[in-house]
């Protein structure tokens, strides 16, 4: 009896550390051998109680035509077609709702749809920094915003419709280089 | 005085009685082997208890918070380091618990809450270095799944009221996304007969006291919230089932009182409060327009469990009616009567009638709780009677056309009468 419940003991030790590992396994594999991809975003700062401070992504790819003849559901799994405008930024071309055999595609949920378009809730929706660093993201996003450029994206990699982002940027800059910039020429300023 | 702190305090005395020649050692001798061996202590074993479970959960939750800081300066490597070292801190703490300290409460229950939280920081920690998107329902769930083994393995009480929780806030959380939250009744009932066990074995009141006042307080809310997409039509038969089968279920479960509190204060003020309710013109409008089978097929699970809580009130209140507790049949009678009501065509019952059986059910429920106190002489349940009759008088005139003045009347001489009641126990209790 007393091996028995060391044995369970054991097991759920293991599948306690399962868990954390067999998430990372997979955004590791996707950050590593995943297609890069850049995604246009605004952030605006939100907070999770166990995940600290986080930059919602209001992305604009988040948006499909919605296929014709196709019935929907809120909530339902699609699989959103990547493609990549003049610019180089990535958008959804469409939703299928079988799993694609080729091309870059993303898992994904509705959130809603109308006559025409489909909104997804897509697997990367935030960014979490540091507890005083979110708000300062979103700062200086609005500040870059209101000069009438749009400059915040994302990049992402992708692999087996799995997103995994990589680096939220804003004109061209890793968020946190750009705000150490941004305090440097204040203070000169 | 319990029988436990009567053997302490006699043991205490046993000297001195000896020294003072009123017993001789002999009979000191024979009233030890008579008692056995002197009972632990149990309040100082409780205390560090308590310590060693508020230690370990503000521990936790300081490694949740600090963790939720986002290092930034930390590398992704790092990190995902990081993620797994509240982890295993706390399983060496659980399983050295195990190994050497299985039979010290305060090990098994510290060790148990803090690697319950430990789970919890380290899934957020990898949510946070990879930008996993915000599935809270789904993050607590897993949690949840993977802390609920420690309440059996380490036999720790506590995990089981978080896990109550957990399981609660993803029902709360599910409903608003569209989750099968159905399945909470199933979740919930994991930890039972853990709960079940120490109440059999009549260990651990205390514990068990806890466990049962936040699984009453969970499933109360929580049959709101699993059944949200048919709670409109289906409240009040649901409602009042629920609160029959605690308050039944309880009265005639064989244990402790403090264990059966809970239960027996929800079921009794929950129909109480349902029934006050459905004392109103317009709620009842409601019910009547919206017959309760209008959900159709698809809400068989709601469906289901509103037999299976029917039946087991049914059950319960013809087996009070068995052993005549008059009482527990008049609180047991509103779940079945007013499903009936429901049932019965608009044609056939007109809302005069029923508003009328409402009113006069809580009205007689108040003066036969009110008879039965004064009858036992027991206060809090005089008052509760008094509550009762005069919340309906109270109800009743918000809703009628009565003049202030009268209403004024009415209401100081309730109160004068409460007062005078009170008054003639406490003096009846001095006398006695």
């Amino acid at each position: 009896m007393n091996k028995l419940l060391g044995l369970a003991l054991g097991l759920l030790f293991l599948l306690q550390l399962a868990v954390p590992a067999s998430m990372i396994a997979g955004r590791e594999l996707t950050l590593r051998k995943g297609e890069p991809f850049r995604f246009r975003t605004a952030p605006v700062d939100p907070y999770d109680p166990f995940r600290g401070r986080f930059v919602a992504l209001n992305l604009e790819a988040a948006r499909a035509p919605r296929p014709v003849g196709v019935e929907l559901e809120y909530q339902q799994k699609v699989f959103a077609l990547l493609a990549v405008d003049e610019e180089g930024f990535a958008y959804c071309s469409g939703i299928v709702v079988e799993e694609p055999v080729e091309g870059t595609y993303l898992t994904a949920r509705i959130s809603s749809f109308d006559k025409e378009q489909v909104r997804l809730q897509l697997p990367f929706d935030r960014y979490y920094a540091e507890e005083d660093l979110a708000p300062e993201i979103e700062r200086a996003y609005r500040a870059n915003n209101r000069r009438g450029k749009q400059d915040a994206f994302i990049a992402v990699r992708v692999r087996k419709g799995r997103g995994v982002l990589e680096e939220l940027y804003i004109e061209d800059l890793p968020v946190a280089e750009y705000l150490r910039q941004q305090a440097v020429s204040d203070k000169e300023g | 005085m319990s029988k436990k702190n009567g053997i302490i305090w006699l043991y205490r005395e046993l000297p001195e009685l000896v020294r003072n020649q009123i017993l001789d050692e002999g009979a000191a001798e024979r009233l030890r082997d008579h008692y056995g061996p002197a009972p632990e202590q149990r309040r100082r074993s409780l205390g560090l208890v308590i310590c060693a479970a508020l230690g370990a959960m503000l521990v936790g939750l300081g490694i949740i918070l600090l963790l939720a800081h986002n290092w930034a300066d930390l590398s992704r490597l790092q990190r995902t380091l990081l993620s797994f070292a509240p982890l295993l801190l706390g399983q060496l703490l659980a399983g050295w618990a195990w190994l050497r300290r299985r039979s010290s409460l305060a090990w098994c229950e510290g060790a148990a809450i803090f690697l319950f939280l430990a789970i919890g920081a380290s899934i957020a920690l990898v949510g946070q270095t990879y930008h996993i998107s915000g599935d809270l329902p789904r993050f607590v769930l897993v949690w949840m799944l993977l802390g609920a083994p420690l309440i059996y393995l380490l036999g720790a009480a506590l995990p089981a009221l978080i896990y109550w929780f957990g399981i609660l806030w993803w029902c709360v959380l599910g409903a608003g996304e569209d989750l099968p939250v159905m399945f909470f009744w199933l979740l919930a009932a994991l930890p039972m007969p853990f709960l079940w066990r120490l109440v059999m074995e009549k260990r651990r009141t205390l514990a068990a006291a806890w466990l049962t006042w936040g699984l009453a307080l969970c499933l109360a809310v929580g049959l709101g919230f699993s059944v949200h997409d048919v709670l409109e039509w289906l409240w009040a038969p649901l409602y009042l089932a629920f609160f029959a089968v605690c308050f039944l279920a309880a009265g005639q479960w064989q244990a402790a009182a403090a264990v059966r509190r809970p239960f027996r204060l929800l079921g009794s003020w929950g129909t109480v409060g349902l029934m006050l309710v459905l004392t109103f013109k317009d709620v009842w409008r409601e019910l009547i327009q919206h017959r309760f089978y209008v959900a159709g097929w698809s809400a068989w699970p709601e469906y289901l469990l509103l037999g299976v809580l029917l039946l087991l009130a049914i059950g319960l209140l013809l087996r009070s009616m068995i052993c005549g507790q008059w009482l527990e049949c008049l609180f047991g009678l509103a779940a079945p009567g007013i499903t009936l009501l429901i049932l019965a065509s608009p044609k056939l019952l007109s809302l005069s009638p029923v508003l009328l059986l409402t009113n006069l059910y809580v009205l007689v429920l108040g003066g036969a709780v009110l008879r039965d106190g004064l009858h036992n002489g027991q206060l809090p349940r005089i008052n509760a009677g008094l509550g009762v009759l005069s919340a309906l008088i109270a109800v009743r005139f918000f809703d009628s056309q009565l003049p202030f003045t009268v209403r004024g009347v009415l209401f100081i001489l309730i109160g004068l009468a409460f007062l005078a009641v009170n008054l003639l126990v406490k003096r009846r209790e001095v006398r006695a």
